[in-house]
């Protein structure tokens, strides 16, 4: 930054301010941008005259810290402001210029990504996925009581290429037909407009993150509807809850073999072998077939209907102690004053507090966090990081003000810091109250 | 005898707003609620018509200011609540302000102190809430006030220095301040005045930030509400703007390119003397060649006798 001659600093310094200063409330809404334009210049004037003002104004900005996550990607950016005008900050033209220029690098990656061809490609990807998969259903028809194969996981084929039984079998368990036979002739023929969803649910399930646990836990998905594969028969069963009218049976008869054709199965195979993200949905689909296998095949249909509840509440518990364990699974670092926390068991590590001094110590079980510093600075977050708060460590008498060089966390309530003069300060109400030992 | 004056902010529109905002639950009735408005109206918009006075009033922090007036009227629930929204971030503002844990519970300690309003007058306790007037946040005054009291601290204790600490420098008594040093030439005073009174009062005001107080462009670009690379680049235009327009202010006083050239960057407070070179050229050939020091009892070339 190029310097001024030091007679501009004499004559800037020599400035008296014209007017009276303004009260606390004008500053305090000049500070939050809550003032009109003629008042906030009559302001700004003042201010540029006046070094008692600016002082004031610059102490009374909130701190930077207790504002809200400082994450990696914000880190080096600081915001415009915080409380009254910290929105309309966030969303002036430089940060929107930067978001704008971020959403068009999304757009283009998502065009390479999921391109026409591609997307052909991740669904053939995924008829092969099922094809394998269900081979040892086919195996296992032999049994008495089949298992059952969600139709959830099962991707709709292109009507244009040759058609696998799988894929048959998924479209012909979609459609409500009560005719035997009609989803074999309605697969052939499928609306445009039902290979466009179907498309996009496979889009959506080829890329991994949309898993097929999570779609057969949406109550909206159609994760009730199953299909029986049993000698070449091929059943849909839906429960009333679902599509309100009754039990709609579809059989296929086994003529789903005759369209196959070797090369397309030849080549689905060896794509099989190159896509792992099936790997993670095998043990749900196995814990599913196995709730829905204790089903009696001629069992009424309520029974039916309330084995898929309980599968449903089986799979949202799995759900829940799923997302518990990435919140347990959040490792902490403290690295040049910083607190740093990884959510890929340390392979990245993203800045999760930064003061202006560095930290010291810091103490997490769970989703609750306490990080501390010098001077008695403590700060508690409850949601593994996103959001912090800052804590005085005080009794009747006296504050915690020296630095806190450990932290323990007990319990979610019983927090024991240690500080570098020996102090030992513990709460038994998540900071609540605080006794010094 | 003038007839009086019809207030711009009508009863209707001042009851609605106490009831839209519930300062009964405060123990404020509606005509103390309309006069409050009134105040606070009649303090910053003098001369509004209805429309604005409605307008200005509705755009006000009322939850807060019935919460302010209800403390500063002693009303219990007031009270309670403030204290729970407010107490422990004064102590955090404070922390913030003095960067220190035991000034930060002095000064919290001291403004609340003031805001349930120790001192009477006339029996009456008078609080420091009633000067809230709902422009800003509660919470954004709060820490204006505390910022104003911490200044207000600091300079009493600046004033006052305590003489064992004196005497512990070794300070017997405080030197005269010398007085400060007149440029050479009045023009270039009068040329500086005047490029300056041609700028923005915000680019005076970010010049004034950067180069005299020393504040960050991260915390001047939070005061304006702009992004730090605005601040950057307007900073170094300003910069580049005054620097010329003091040369041309010196060139329309007399001078030629050259002297408004000279006399801007030649100022004596400008010029960086190295004492230490210049005294050690000065002084001839070196007493000491090669910088050795001969030990005692050696001679001239070094070798021991």
């Amino acid at each position: 930054m190029s310097d001024v001659p030091k007679i501009v600093h004499d004559r800037l310094r020599a400035g008296a301010p014209g007017a009276a200063h303004p009260d606390a409330d004008v500053l305090t809404a000049f500070a939050e941008q809550a003032l009109s334009g003629a008042e906030r210049e009559g302001v700004v004037r003042h201010l540029s005259r006046c070094a008692d003002c600016r002082e004031v104004v610059a102490l009374s900005i909130p701190p930077m810290e207790t504002i809200a996550l400082p994450t990696a990607d914000r880190e080096g950016v600081p915001a415009a402001g915080t409380s009254g005008g910290g929105l309309r900050a966030w969303f002036a033209w430089p940060n929107l210029r930067w978001a704008a220029m971020a959403a068009a690098g999304v757009v283009g990656v998502a065009v390479l990504t999921f391109g026409p061809g591609k997307q052909h490609q991740s669904m053939v990807e995924n008829v092969s996925q099922r094809a394998e998969k269900a081979a040892p259903s086919s195996d296992a028809s032999a049994k008495p009581v089949p298992p059952l194969v969600d139709q959830a996981m099962l991707p709709a084929a292109n009507p244009a290429k040759p058609d696998t039984s799988l894929a048959r079998e998924a479209r012909a368990s979609r459609m409500i037909a009560p005719q035997p036979l009609r989803a074999q002739s309605q697969a052939a023929t499928d609306s445009a407009a039902q290979f466009a969803d179907q498309k996009r649910a496979d889009s959506l399930e080829s890329k991994g993150n949309f898993s097929s646990e999570a779609k057969r836990l949406t109550p909206q998905a159609p994760a009730a509807r199953a299909a029986r594969v049993n000698g070449g028969m091929v059943a849909s069963e839906q429960p009333e809850q679902m599509i309100g009218s009754s039990r709609e049976t579809v059989e296929v008869n086994g003529a789903a073999e005759v369209v196959q054709s070797a090369p397309t199965e030849e080549r689905l195979t060896a794509r099989n072998e190159l896509t792992p993200p099936i790997e993670k949905a095998k043990p749900a689909a196995k814990e599913e077939a196995q709730l829905k296998a204790q089903v009696p095949d001629s069992g009424t249909q309520n029974k039916l209907a309330a084995t898929y509840s309980n599968s449903d509440t089986a799979f949202a518990l799995q759900k829940q102690r799923s997302t518990r364990s990435k919140d347990v699974a959040a490792q902490w670092s403290l690295a040049q004053g910083r607190l740093q926390r990884s959510l890929d068991a340390g392979t990245t590590w993203q800045t999760a507090l930064q003061l202006q001094h560095p930290l010291l110590s810091f103490g997490a079980r769970g989703s609750d966090v306490w990080a501390g510093g010098q001077a008695g600075t403590l700060f508690h977050s409850t949601d593994s990081g996103t959001t912090w708060s800052m804590v005085q460590a005080s009794t009747k008498a006296e504050s915690l003000s020296s630095d806190i060089v450990a932290i323990e966390v007990r319990s979610q309530a019983e927090i024991v810091l240690s500080t570098s003069n020996n102090e030992s300060w513990t709460t038994i109400d998540a900071g609540k109250t605080w006794d010094k030992k | 005898m003038p007839a009086p004056t019809q207030p711009a902010l009508g009863d209707e529109q001042a009851f609605a707003l106490h009831e839209r905002y519930g300062a009964a639950a405060y123990g404020l009735d509606r005509e103390q609620f309309a006069a409050i408005l009134r105040d606070i109206q009649s303090k910053y918009l003098p001369l509004a018509s209805p429309n604005e006075a409605a307008d200005f009033c509705g755009a006000l922090r009322l939850e807060e200011l019935a919460l302010a007036r209800g403390c500063a009227a002693g009303n219990d629930r007031a009270w309670q609540d403030f204290i729970s929204h407010y107490r422990n971030k004064l102590h955090a503002m404070a922390l913030h302000i003095t960067r220190d844990a035991a000034h930060a519970a002095e000064l919290a300690d001291s403004l609340f102190a003031d805001l349930y309003g120790v001192n009477t007058r006339d029996g009456v306790r008078h609080s420091k809430l009633v000067f809230y007037t709902a422009r800003g946040s509660l919470e954004g005054w709060l820490r204006t006030v505390m910022a104003q009291e911490f200044i207000n601290r600091y300079r009493k204790q600046k004033r006052v220095v305590s003489l064992d600490e004196q005497e512990e420098e070794g300070t017997q008594f405080v030197a005269v301040n010398s007085p400060p040093v007149t440029p050479s030439d009045v023009r270039l005073e009068a040329a500086t005045d005047e490029a300056l009174a041609e700028l923005s009062s915000e680019d005076r005001y970010v010049l004034a930030a950067y180069h005299l107080d020393g504040r960050t462009l991260a915390e001047i670009a939070r005061v304006l509400g702009l992004h730090e690379s605005s601040i950057s680049r307007r900073l170094d235009r300003v910069t580049t703007t005054l620097r010329k327009r003091i040369l041309a202010c010196l060139r329309e006083r007399g001078m030629s390119h050259a002297q408004a050239k000279e006399a801007l960057e030649t100022d004596v407070r400008d010029v960086h003397l190295d004492l230490w070179a210049r005294l050690a050229q000065d002084s001839g050939a070196k007493a000491f060649p090669g910088g050795k020091v001969p030990a005692p009892g050696a001679g001239t070339d070094g070798t021991h006798v």
